[in-house]
């Protein structure tokens, strides 16, 4: 059998619309158009509506109930809302914040941000696992903490924090708890009263719902604060101003509630083909190198490095049939390799040499087989013009050469 | 990134992989970069007795406009005298090769592998000056010694050491009178071994 070419494996970045999601999401284009927030006509009560049922089909999906949700324009939003905004509405508490090294961008960026105020913010080192222990969390928590943000998953290598155990004890020592579950979602169990979380960002695009929108999900016992950062019409309860994207909004709750049906029998279906991946590539080249546990990881992901060879060359000889990722320095602006992997430990040789798989829900088993053939041949290929690999060949230590960095 | 169709097609098609015996005497062989940085070049030259490059061959570890920098350069000097070779200029590769701003290292890396290759050509074939030689020192830090706050006066005495050690084995490779230059050694070595006196109470005193 003959398999369609580019193969889509780069799920973590961004996920295909299902289509069953986008037939929900089309009437509201053409038909069901009103402004959610208009009271006095048919028009508004139909969209607000449809709002609710996402609503509740968000809620659903995470333990929350619907009156606890606060539709946004996607993730990074609803993280800069939940940090930012509990950080201003509690900053007469205390000022001191918890994360890790290795959070997404829009949580490292907000606590940033909030450095320049005056906040101060301890950025936990994860083990060589990649992942956080309750006991180091609970270390670093100060008599002035306010808020720990913590993801559920990691967006590169897949890793899954021991979010309920952190729970634990934010909740017993009244910090609030902040998760990042835009990658764990619908992919694992992610339970906001089990975990005892207080915020969590989700986000539409990574569940095979649109782009563009998102929710934060902010408790109501005991009641979350939050000061808004988007000022206005005083939609969400005032913590959200802005006309409601109904479309988006729509899809976003049908990708949660088809999520949460298939969550069960899909997540054995990607790991069994997560696990399929990670044999052939092993049974063909050696020295592949996971990075972050395999244990504590999302069904769908693997973040392996192909030594001695260079990512962005990897991806360039499969870039006609594959799409994935790297987190080599050359996929980047900034030259500087992957900081997750860095903050892991990985060494900066092999995180030039990683290269991300994120498979997902479209993904067949036809097409992992035709993918591990491909990369073992470009790795084999790529490894014969490396002289890193001819070195290591001959015996030669690398770390014993003085190299010229540049 | 989009790539150009030179980048596309050297990177497809690359010229010249391979290795020559790096113990041969008409092989200048350049390794250039750092596994951290991720790239590494290695350019090996053939080169006959009037100074000409006979032959070229590249491995490369890095990115496909590393790679491609690296198999173009390989086209350009063969045929070419050792002079001429050395004087490609990285400019002239990320032109060829049309490479955007944040490649043009690439470039860079394929211009100092050539000149590598050359001088360890000219290193074998006892062509260098003494000053050649010295030049192609630069600062030493002892491993170890990362920690330790040193001067300029204790970097330039390492320095000094490992230049004379360096001239030494030149020489003697050459067969060149080496007297002054044991002399000059041993006047660097008391020096170098004077500062790391000083910082060993230093660095026990740290531990």
């Amino acid at each position: 059998m003959t398999v369609q070419t580019p193969i889509y494996l780069d799920n973590h970045a961004t996920t295909a619309v299902d289509p069953r999601v986008l037939a929900e999401m089309l009437p509201t284009f053409t038909k069901v158009y009103g402004n959610a927030a208009s009271r006095n006509h048919s028009f508004g009560w139909e969209a607000e509506a449809l709002v609710e049922k996402a609503r509740a089909q968000v809620a659903s999906l995470i333990g929350a109930s619907a009156k606890e949700i606060v539709l946004t324009s996607g993730a990074t939003e609803s993280s800069n809302l939940a940090i930012k905004g509990a950080a201003h509405f509690l900053k007469d508490k205390g000022r001191h914040i918890v994360t890790s090294r290795i959070e997404h961008k829009a949580t490292l960026d907000s606590c940033r941000a909030l450095e320049v105020e005056g906040f101060e913010v301890t950025y936990l080192t994860p083990d060589r696992e990649g992942l956080h222990s309750a006991e180091q969390v609970a270390a670093a928590l100060r008599p002035d903490t306010i808020l720990v943000s913590l993801m559920a998953a990691n967006n590169e290598i897949g890793t899954l924090n021991p979010i309920d155990d952190i729970g634990r004890v934010t909740r017993a020592r009244g910090v609030l708890f902040h998760c990042d579950a835009v990658q764990a979602l619908g992919k694992v169990p992610f339970d906001v009263e089990r975990a005892n979380v207080d915020l969590a960002s989700i986000s539409g695009h990574k569940i095979y719902g649109p782009k563009g929108v998102g929710a934060l999900y902010v408790r109501r016992k005991p009641r979350v604060r939050l000061t808004p950062i988007i000022d206005g019409g005083g939609h969400e309860r005032g913590m959200r101003s802005g006309t409601l994207n109904v479309p988006g909004i729509v899809g976003l709750g049908a990708a949660c509630e088809l999520a949460q049906r298939e969550l069960p029998e899909e997540s054995r279906r990607l790991t069994a083909l997560r696990d399929r991946l990670l044999a052939k590539l092993r049974a063909a080249v050696p020295e592949v190198h996971v990075n972050g546990s395999l244990e504590h990881r999302l069904p769908g992901n693997l973040n392996v490095s192909f030594a001695y060879v260079e990512g962005e060359a990897l991806l360039m000889s499969i870039n006609k049939q594959v799409a994935c990722s790297s987190g080599s320095a050359c996929t980047s602006a900034s030259l500087e390799p992957s900081y997750v992997l860095r903050a892991l430990g990985v060494g900066d040789d092999l995180a030039h040499s990683s290269i991300r798989f994120g498979i997902g829900r479209f993904n067949t088993e036809e097409e992992i087989d035709h993918v591990a053939a491909l990369m073992a041949a470009s790795v084999t290929r790529l490894r014969a013009m490396s002289p890193l690999w001819e070195m290591v060949q001959e015996g030669v230590d690398l770390k014993s050469v003085h190299w010229t960095p540049h | 990134m989009a790539y150009s169709d030179k980048v596309i097609e050297h990177y497809e098609r690359p010229r010249n992989v391979g290795s020559f015996d790096k113990a041969d005497p008409s092989v200048g062989t350049g390794l250039v970069g750092a596994p951290a940085c991720g790239d590494v070049m290695k350019l090996q030259l053939k080169i006959n007795d009037e100074g000409v490059i006979e032959d070229a061959k590249f491995k490369t570890f890095g990115c496909g406009s590393a790679i491609a920098s690296s198999s173009l350069v390989t086209e350009w000097v063969k045929g070419k005298s050792i002079t001429d070779a050395g004087k490609i200029k990285n400019r002239d590769i990320a032109e060829e090769l049309a490479l955007p701003p944040v490649k043009i290292h690439c470039s860079v890396l394929a211009e100092d592998a050539v000149k590598a290759a050359i001088f360890d050509y000219r290193l074998k074939k006892g062509l260098l000056s003494d000053e050649d030689v010295l030049e192609s020192v630069g600062t030493v830090r002892p491993a170890g010694t990362e920690e330790l706050d040193l001067s300029a006066e204790d970097l330039a005495a390492f320095t000094d050491e490992a230049k004379a050690e360096k001239l030494l084995e030149y020489h003697r490779a050459h067969g060149r009178l080496v007297d002054a230059d044991e002399a000059r050694l041993a006047a660097a070595r008391a020096a170098a071994d004077a500062v790391r006196r000083r910082h060993e109470q230093t660095l026990q005193e740290v531990a």
